[in-house]
């Protein structure tokens, strides 16, 4: 599913937006990892790719 | 005939003989033998991996027949423990491989001597805290790992270089608290999901072993077979704030952050460790019990039915209990029929 976001929003509101709480969350920015510490911070530009994922921690 | 086993492995050129003779000389760890690990396990026995040794802590059920390719409807029946019976059966796979089966719970206690001796340690594992202990671990003997997790139709493969490459603390910086996970219950798993991953994993494993480190999926390999989505994730450098492989706190082997209950995946059950070493003896804790509570009885475990639960009791103190998923209401019950 792919929707369109605001420019600027930062990636703890697209989390929040987006009601993503898995406590293992994986953000990615054009397939690179953003790390949780820099959610409040990470700025998402026009053109930028996020994808959440969920890690697996089952086997 | 030696030579031949692996001729047509030695002739894909990534491994060529040298690598083939690398592969003969190394040792690995496979933590955790269901799903995943059975199939790691298989794969790098067949591709004559010198010496494979396999932690487990968990019997068969019927539950998991449909993704532990290495159990099978008699395994059921036999009642022994999955690294016993796939140390039974990797070794009918090639007998070039030393296989050693280990029927443990990889814990605090016992973790670093479960690594001791290998070239690489791989992820078979079915919960989270057992990861971050095995991180823990590795990246304190500098050990590479590779981590492996799947559910549902998705899966993760992460190989960790310590010092080189993100560890899993510097991506998750904690973990999950107990029971907000997705598991195998409420979010289901298709059998191909943990294959896939597996075979993943173990090419990360050639790779390393037979000097093609260089070649290592940089960063987090995820997929989804279900939408058909496959890629890989650039990982940042490893993080100096991260509190294993930046700061060296290594807080799971140290044992603060590691909990004695544990949900299992995918059944209806808890394991509870009892706290420090422990040794019981299962012919008297089977004479204790009430004969008819008895299911079975062998040098391996004990099994026996009280309440309305299911109990295993192996010999190094643990117990899974079935049919509930409280760790309190579990804490009471291994109380109650084994004692702390």
């Amino acid at each position: 599913m792919a929707e369109e976001v605001p420019e600027g929003v930062r990636v703890a509101e697209l989390i929040d937006l987006f009601k993503e709480n898995d406590q293992s969350l994986i953000v990615e920015v054009n397939r690179r990892f953003v790390h949780p510490r820099d959610y409040r911070t990470y700025e998402i530009k026009a053109g930028d790719q996020v994808e959440f994922d969920p890690a697996g921690f089952r086997g | 005939m030696p030579g031949g086993r692996h001729r047509k492995q030695e002739l894909f050129p990534g491994l060529g003989t040298e690598g083939q003779a690398a592969l003969a000389r190394s040792t690995v760890l496979v933590a955790g033998c269901g799903a995943t690990g059975g199939t790691i396990a298989a794969l790098l026995v067949r591709a004559g991996v010198g010496r494979v040794r396999i932690v487990d802590r968990d019997f068969p059920e019927l539950t998991n027949l449909g993704r532990q390719l290495l159990y099978d409807e008699a395994d059921l029946a036999a009642g022994l423990p999955k690294a016993v019976i796939a140390r039974e059966k990797l070794g009918r796979m090639n007998s070039e491989v030393e296989v050693e089966g280990i029927v443990a719970d990889i814990n605090p206690g016992n973790v670093l001597d479960l690594i001791e001796g290998v070239d690489l340690i791989l992820d078979g594992l079915d919960n989270q805290a057992t990861r971050y202990l095995i991180n823990d671990a590795a990246v304190s003997r500098g050990l590479p790992w590779v981590y492996v997790g799947c559910l549902g139709s998705a899966g993760n493969v992460m190989t960790v270089i310590p010092g080189r490459s993100s560890c899993l603390r510097c991506l998750f910086p904690h973990p999950a608290p107990p029971g907000t996970l997705p598991t195998c219950d409420t979010a289901g798993i298709i059998g191909p999901a943990p294959s896939l991953v597996a075979s993943a994993a173990a090419a990360e494993a050639l790779k390393l072993l037979s000097g093609s480190g260089d070649l290592l999926t940089r960063g987090l390999f995820t997929f989804d077979l279900w939408t058909d989505n496959f890629r890989v994730i650039s990982l940042p450098a490893p993080s100096p704030a991260c509190p294993c492989c930046g700061e060296r706190r290594f807080e799971f082997l140290a044992g603060w952050l590691y909990s004695g209950a544990a949900t299992m995946c995918g059944i209806d059950a808890v394991q509870i460790n009892p706290p420090g070493a422990a040794r019981l003896n299962l012919a008297g804790l089977a004479g204790r019990l009430d004969p008819e509570a008895l299911i079975s009885v062998n040098k391996y475990l004990v099994r026996f039915q009280a309440e309305g639960f299911s109990f295993a009791v192996f010999p190094d103190g643990r117990v899974i209990i079935h049919g509930t998923t409280d760790h309190g209401q579990a804490r009471a019950l291994y109380d109650r029929y084994i004692g702390f």
